[in-house]
This record gives C-alpha cells, structure tokens and sequence, in this order.
C-alpha cells in the first residue's frame, strides 16, 4: 500500500514539476521580451502606412467546405494499439474560425506486452479473475470509433520555404471539442446477479460510450488552391480498463482488488493521437483577400 | 495619371529585402525541458539545454545534454501489471546523456499572427552520436539486485521547429530520438543471486528513447551587419 501510495505521489509531483516548469518557460518568454511587441517590423509609414500584415492573401479557409480523408495513430500504447481511418468534414465561416466533426474507425492491434502475457502468464487461482483462460488479447479494451465535434481556431498563416526553392502556403490551428469514443472493454461481472470474474465468458467484451474532452495543434500545408496536407496532435483524455484487469475497489483507499470488474477499475489516461490528412475544399478556388 | 504622376512617393519597399533572422557566425544557447514520447512503462522527463554554433546560415555544430537523474517515473500500470499477472517488464532508467550534433535549416518561412503580426520560423534536422548514462530498476529480484549506472553509446535523429519572436529569441519545440543498446535485467534469477555477472539479460536490445524537448532559443550576438545595404 505504501508503495501504491508512495508511487501516485511521486506521478503527481512528477506531473507538478513538468506543468511548472512549462510555466516558467512561458512566462520567461513574457518577461524577457520587451513590452513593445517585437516580431518583424511593419513600415508604418510610407505607402504602406496602416497597410494590412498581408495584401492579396489566399483565403484557403473563409467560406469553404473541406472534406478531408484521415489516417491517425494511438501513442503509448499499453495493451493495444490503434490505427484509425476515417475523415473531417469541415465548414469554415471565416479564415480563421470553423466548426466540423472528425470521425474515425479503429483497427486495432496488440501491443508486445499483450503477446507476452498470453505467451507466459499463468493460468492459475492467482491470476484467474486477471488473465483469460484464452487469448488475452481478446479480454482488452479497443477503441473501435471516435466521433468528434469541435471547433478549430487558426491564428497562424504564413508560407515556408523548403531548400529556397520550394514554397508552400501554410497555416497552424488549435481544436477543441467533445469526443464521444466507442469502446470494447471487458463487461462488468463479479457483482450480485452477475458472473463470476473467474467464469471464461466473463472476459468477453463490451461495448461502451466514453466522453472526453478533445483537443490539440494542427498543421496544414496547401499543395494547390483547393489540396493541402495536413500533420495533427490531439489528445483524448478519459478513463478506461485497458487490459480488463481487477485493481481497485476494495481497501480504506479503494486501491486493492475486489474481484469484480466495474467502472472502478477503469483508471486514466491521458489518450494521444497523431493524425495525417489529404483536404479538399470547396468551392475549389479561394477568395483573395483586398 | 498626371494626378499621380505629382504624388509625393515616400518609397520604402526594397528591391533586396533582408533576411529577418541571420544565423550565420552566431551561437545558440537552447535551454528546455523534455518529455518522453515512447516509453509506457517508465517515462524520462528531463531538464536540458543545446548549445550550437552556425557555421553557416544553414549549418550549425554543438552539443546538448539531458539530466534525468532523480526524475524517472516508474507507471503505476507496471505495479498493476504485475499484480494481476504476475508478470514482471524489465525496466531502466538514466541517469544522464550528452550528444554532439549537427544542426541543418532547409525550411524556413513566415507566420502573420491573427493577420496582424508577423514572425519567422524555421525548421530543421538534427543528428549526431554521444553517451546515455543507464540502469536496469530491478523488478525481477529487487531484494539482491542493485545495478549500477553504465555509459552506452548513442547515436540521436530528430526534427525541430522554432518560432522567432524577435531577432535573438525564439521558442523551440523538437522531437528526438536517442537510439542506444540497452541491457536489461536477467529474467531468471541464479543459483547465487548475488553474483553480479548473473544479473543482466545475455542480449542486448535496441532502444528508441523519443522525446519532445520544448525550450527557448537564445542567439548571440542579439544584432549583426548586413554585408549589403536594403
């Protein structure tokens, strides 16, 4: 118990340690940096006096619907990894705000931890509420889909130079939204007028609707006026059984098992996703800006 | 058009512009905090800090290194893991690493911030070969087994992108990938367990240790001379 304690206090000051000192780069940026804002300076007399950062700009963005085929990648996986496939679709009222949903589809694979257990864990009373006395893989959660409202804010516009040679519009986004993830995780059981935890079909799965926050940063790289590529983080934080094991719910801290398998044992994490995607807009060609 | 023709011009758009950031013949101190991107079991984060040298506008030589001692975070999926089946991961944990590296910009450009602002940015490729200080946290018999921190080689690949926020100042955010050989904690426990020569797995592994680094750039001198006039 000590150790159980001793562990999560250290996580949390962990945490702690990471979250300041993300601060203090922060606000040192802040500090250090002279009141007058200082990114490259604007003519401010002359012709260009009271001129807009950018004439003549393609709005990628400003009314167009964007479709966008979507390949992403679960990150530290424990138990099972996931690729997802799908896509957004997307309405941009202005160049900078939109509204859309992401929604994807899980292929699932295990993970070399998950090949382990079911090669060398024993099938014993000690393990027979934990480790299936089939394929473990079997008894782990998946995420099968995500369906994910959200808005996404592009404060950043700008172009890159590949080489001096190759140039590419660019912009940079923030999103925010509701994840609703379909989850197959072991079903409940060990409680009265269910199975026992130690019954085969209990480490059949189920299925369940988690609800998370989402959000992340975004890059998109327009390859003509009406494609772009685009590179995504995003970041899906909830709780739920991984490997469909039985490791709280009983204990003054509830931190010991109780042989039953419910919404105690789902534990947090925070769940991150890379994604790739190809977007096509329409109408095809953009507005330009005065 | 003879209207025009009158018109007082107060021209200031050159016919060469500047580069707004230089990086030639400067120095690049890069202090930043990284966070580990690919290890479930045991995450890294780390203090650190980069210093390099451009030797051309493109090009930079330096160094960086990583104190990771005292701040190793043991998951607590390991504890339940082993719990539940009686199984136990080998683990490890650094005590520090240092690199000496190249640095190489082929991309840079220019962001507006909310259509107002403009800042550059670049991104870049780095690699280069150093040391990873190292250690096995002995899961498989902690009672006898107490191991002691070795040095192993390690070669480091990674991306970058830095936003410049004036001339001299930038924020980095980099994803590196320390690759090394690591030997793990024997999984059988011997006869004698307190023969040290029976500790360690026979093989060796490969090991990707990931991380973001997220920091602040700081380039020396803060101003230059332009060779040529706008």
């Amino acid at each position: 118990m000590t150790m159980t304690i001793s562990s999560v206090r250290k996580t949390l000051m962990n945490r702690a340690v990471n979250v300041a000192l993300v601060a203090v780069a922060a606000t040192a940026a802040v500090v250090v940096m002279p009141k007058t804002a200082q990114a490259q300076e604007i003519q401010l007399t002359g012709p260009l006096a009271g001129a807009p950062a950018v004439r003549d700009l393609r709005q990628y963005r400003k009314g167009r619907f964007e479709v966008a085929p979507v390949v992403a990648f679960t990150l530290l996986d424990e138990y099972e990894r996931t690729t997802l496939v799908g896509g957004r679709l997307q309405y941009n009222f202005t160049d900078w705000f939109a509204f859309g949903v992401w929604g994807t589809y899980g292929f699932s694979g295990e993970t070399d931890l998950t090949s382990q257990i079911n090669e060398n864990a024993g099938r014993n009373n000690r393990t027979a509420v934990n480790v299936s006395p089939g394929n473990f893989a079997d008894q782990t959660a998946k995420i099968k889909w995500i369906a994910n409202p959200q808005v996404e804010f592009t404060p950043f516009r700008g172009k890159l130079a590949l080489f001096n040679s190759i140039f590419v519009d660019t912009d940079a986004y923030i999103h925010a939204g509701v994840a609703f993830v379909g989850l197959d995780e072991r079903g409940d059981c060990g409680a009265k007028d269910q199975i026992s935890c130690t019954d085969p079909a209990s480490f059949n799965t189920a299925s369940r609707v988690a609800i998370a926050p989402s959000f992340g940063i975004g890059l998109n790289f327009y390859l003509t006026s009406f494609m772009s590529l685009g590179a995504e983080y995003r970041a899906l934080p909830f709780s739920w059984n991984r490997a469909g094991f039985d490791t709280k719910g009983s204990g003054s801290d509830n931190n010991f098992p109780d042989n039953k398998i419910d919404s105690q044992d789902q534990t947090f994490k925070f769940n991150q996703i890379i994604a790739i995607s190809l977007g096509f807009s329409f109408p095809t060609k953009p507005k330009i800006s005065p | 058009m003879k209207q025009q023709s009158v018109k007082d011009v107060k021209a200031e758009v050159y016919a060469v512009q500047q580069v707004y950031v230089y990086r030639r013949h400067r120095l690049e101190i890069e202090p930043y905090w990284g966070f580990t991107l690919n290890d479930q079991f045991v995450s890294h984060p780390a203090p650190g800090a980069s210093i390099n040298y451009y030797i051309t506008n493109v090009l930079a030589v330096g160094v960086n290194g990583n104190v990771y001692a005292g701040l190793n975070q043991d998951s607590d999926f390991n504890f339940e893991n082993r719990r539940a089946t009686r199984l136990a991961v080998p683990l490890t944990e650094y005590s520090w690493g240092a690199n000496a590296n190249f640095t190489y910009v082929p991309v840079y450009g220019k962001l507006a911030g909310l259509g107002d602002f403009i800042f550059s940015y670049d991104a870049y490729v780095v690699g280069g070969v150093g040391l990873i200080n190292t250690r096995p946290i002995a899961v498989i018999d902690p009672d006898n087994r107490n191991f002691d921190y070795k040095s192993k080689l390690d070669f480091d690949v990674g991306i970058g992108l830095r936003i410049f926020l004036n001339r001299w100042f930038a924020v980095n955010l980099e994803v590196r990938d320390y690759i090394y050989n690591e030997q793990l904690e024997s999984l059988t426990i011997a006869q004698d367990p307190t023969d040290k020569n029976t500790w360690y797995d026979d093989k060796t592994h490969i090991t990707n240790n990931v991380q973001a680094q997220l920091g602040v750039s700081i380039f020396f001198p803060f101003s230059w001379d332009y060779r040529l006039p706008k």
